[in-house]
């Protein structure tokens, strides 16, 4: 008896130990689900938890469809995931109904330590705080088929530089016979439409859809023009792009049935992955700018890293992991989850071995640096110039900036009515 | 001696078993319609977050909504055509099926395989059959010289709810289809050779014979392939999210936009709401009318 009573006690001592010494689990929502980038990301976590035991990270996939709503849903019931991966309007959306805590302490320490690229920082700054750790960034260029710019007689070393310049290269393409449809516009009520729509609106400085007293300002004649060229470069685009969206124009260029797109840098993977052609007859250039008045610049989407919990010890360990993240090797690593596409965020990131040594990134080289240098230009609508508004989620998530485009494509009204129609529907989104 | 139990008089069994399917149905039906009961009254724009109480306004903004009145027509187009299509269908491939031919068992297995599709699978097969440029129906189109190019069937305004339409008849017939079979297997063959004997042709016998035991079969079927109509989202979404140019934003996508993109909860649930009542006076009416069913109480 007595045996046995040393036996349980033993047991017991030892279970509470056990148990003392459990890992703390913390949950990580991400949105990039397709399965290599879900694999990468995976990689880099487990690096994580394997070098910090006593705190084990536990991603879950999320899709971009679903995650504002569900986002909202999760920290009202209360049960949060503790960090996300988020792009502004969304950390903005998120922040309405009290789900982001504010990370000034850890951002402050990091950019004593790296040098970090401002327009991947500027959006997550607003009220005094810090409310996201920028991880990568995705910027926009122009891409050409080199190949078909010779056969049509273009330089293929000289691409479009103004918007003249782009529409007489859709011209000889097209009258050369080497393509029916000169550069793949999306068209649909999509983001990837509102990706063809705000570079030209960066271009021609009409980047900001707010004024200083968060007043919409979209309506204005530089808008109008951004739309203009829009309409005219959709025209010249494949049938059916009124209902594209990104994978088709990736389709069109990579089957050359269309010579250029204006897109962000997932056509160096995908250029690999879809043609055996050499990776020299993949161009890229700065988005073109209007002939006069116009500006160097591209859309940039900042991604970040955003502690939603409560749990105080979450805050230590969202501490650890942006670290982490930070570290050039790791940072390098993530940026492996989409080669040439995710862009670094600091100068570290983009010297780091691991990138540099990506085959993708290895054969791409002159466009992902092209794409680094466009990023410096960054810009993104609802964040360049503050305060920026509470209720930019409401013009993102609707995609108004599609839906003007729409009203072109579909209701025929003219640039100039499709632009006051969609400020007004933005005045209606924001009430 | 073992009691046993008669439901007739120990009727606390009866009611345990219903007992959990009451509490499953006020769970996922009463409680969620008293919620958005509730949010109607006020202006809760993200889920979860409060709100004030503001009386009649959200019916108002919502009734006098050009959105919300173009989306109810529309409904109102997308039920009748769904549900004709359904039932026709289903009743042309019923007669069909019920004839004797060989290989008819084979065919009656298989008809119901559109219906075990998931919507996902089905939008995007459609997507890939429609696509102008690589689809399978514009280059038979194409082929056959009816076309010069290729249509984007979903990205036209003209035809992207006709389209969207016949993917969910597709879907749906099979489902009626094997509800009509079994209601004409049930006819007596008596019948049909009392007609024949009588020189009855093969119309009259399907007017006077068929269609008269079918009748009520049809009545019920009708009402659920409308009810089920409406409110039909997942395809809808899947393949065109309401557009192009909201031209196919029936209710359902119009309450979905309006609380999970608009952030305007209460608004949904006021919309939600108002299709709720629409949906039950026509239920109460056509039970009453067509199905000659007396309501008690």
């Amino acid at each position: 008896m007595k045996a046995v009573t040393r036996l349980l006690v033993v047991l017991l001592v030892v279970g509470i130990l056990a148990s003392s010494a459990a890992a703390a689990n913390y949950t990580l929502w991400h949105m990039e689900a397709r399965p290599s980038r879900v694999a990468v990301i995976q990689e880099v976590i487990d690096k994580f938890n394997a070098q910090y035991p006593e705190h084990q990270i536990t991603v879950e996939v999320q899709s971009w469809g679903d995650v504002f709503v569900k986002g909202i849903a999760a920290i009202q019931a209360g049960r949060p995931p503790d960090f996300m991966f988020t792009i502004p309007d969304l950390t903005m959306n998120l922040k309405l109904v009290g789900g982001v805590k504010p990370v000034t302490e850890v951002m402050e320490d990091l950019l004593g330590r790296y040098e970090f690229f401002e327009p991947a920082v500027r959006p997550y700054y607003f009220e005094g705080e810090y409310w996201g750790v920028p991880l990568f960034g995705q910027a926009e260029v122009l891409w050409y088929r080199k190949d078909l710019f010779e056969k049509a007689g273009l330089d293929p070393n000289n691409p479009p530089r103004t918007w003249s310049e782009l529409l007489n290269a859709c011209q000889q393409l097209v009258s050369s016979g080497v393509v029916e449809y000169p550069i793949a516009v999306a068209g649909d009520w999509h983001l990837a439409t509102t990706q063809q729509i705000y570079p030209l609106m960066v271009v021609n400085k009409a980047e900001h859809i707010f004024d200083e007293e968060g007043n919409v300002i979209f309506d204005n004649p530089r808008t109008v023009q951004a739309y203009e060229m829009y309409y005219k470069l959709f025209q010249m685009s494949p049938p059916g792009s009124e209902a594209w969206q990104w994978d088709q124009p990736i389709g069109a260029f990579m089957e050359g049935v269309v010579a250029m797109v204006i897109e962000k840098g997932q056509y160096n993977e995908q250029w690999d992955l879809r043609t055996t052609l050499p990776p020299e007859y993949l161009g890229a250039a700065p988005i073109p700018v209007p002939d006069e008045d116009g500006q160097r610049g591209t859309p940039y989407w900042s991604n970040a890293l955003m502690l939603t919990s409560n749990n105080p010890q979450a805050r230590e360990v969202f501490r650890l992991l942006a670290e982490f993240l930070h570290e050039p090797e790791n940072a390098g690593h993530l940026l492996t989850a989409a080669p040439g596409f995710f862009l670094p965020v600091t100068t570290e990131a983009a010297q780091s071995k691991t990138l540099s040594e990506n085959p993708v990134v290895l054969r791409h080289r002159e466009k992902y640096d092209l794409m680094i240098e466009e990023s410096q230009y960054g810009k993104l609508y609802g964040f360049t110039r503050e305060p920026f508004h509470p209720y930019i989620g409401r013009i993102v998530a609707q995609e108004l900036l599609s839906w003007t485009a729409q009203r072109m494509i579909h209701d025929g009204l003219s640039p100039e009515e499709a632009v006051k129609v969609g400020a007004e529907r933005m005045r209606q989104a924001i009430e | 001696m073992r009691r046993r139990i008669n439901l007739g008089r120990d009727p606390w069994f009866g009611i345990a078993l219903v007992v959990p399917l009451l509490l499953w149905v006020a769970a996922t039906l009463i409680y969620p319609l008293l919620e958005a009961l509730r949010l109607s009254f006020q202006n809760v724009q993200y889920l979860g977050t409060a709100g004030k109480y503001v009386g009649l306004s959200n019916y108002r903004t919502i009734l006098l909504s050009k959105d919300f009145q173009r989306s109810a027509g529309l409904t109102i187009w997308w039920t009748l055509l769904n549900t004709a299509g359904k039932i026709l269908l289903a009743l042309v491939c019923a007669f069909v099926l019920n004839q004797d031919y060989r290989g008819k068992t084979f065919v009656r297995n298989w008809i119901i395989l559109p219906w075990v599709f998931p919507s996902i699978v089905l939008a995007t097969m459609g997507k890939w059959l429609l696509d102008p440029t690589l689809g399978l129906i514009n280059y038979i189109l194409v082929s056959l010289g009816l076309i010069e190019k290729g249509i984007s069937f979903l990205g036209n305004t003209t035809y992207a709810l006709y389209v969207v339409t016949a993917l969910n008849v597709w879907r749906w017939f099979p489902f009626f289809t094997v509800i009509f079979l079994a209601a004409l297997q049930t006819i007596p063959k008596q019948m049909y050779e009392a007609a024949q004997i009588d020189g009855a042709s093969r119309v009259k016998r399907l007017w006077y014979i068929d269609l008269p035991h079918l009748l009520p079969v049809i009545k019920v079927s009708t009402l659920i392939a409308s009810l089920w109509s409406v409110n039909i989202f997942d395809l809808i979404w899947l393949l065109t999210r309401g557009g192009p140019a909201s031209s196919t934003a029936t209710l359902p996508i119009y309450i979905y936009i309006k609380g999970f993109q608009e952030f305007r909860i209460s608004q949904a649930a006021t919309a939600a709401i108002v299709l709720f009542v629409v949906l039950a006076i026509y239920g109460v009416i056509y039970y009453k009318r067509a199905l000659d069913i007396e309501l008690e109480g």
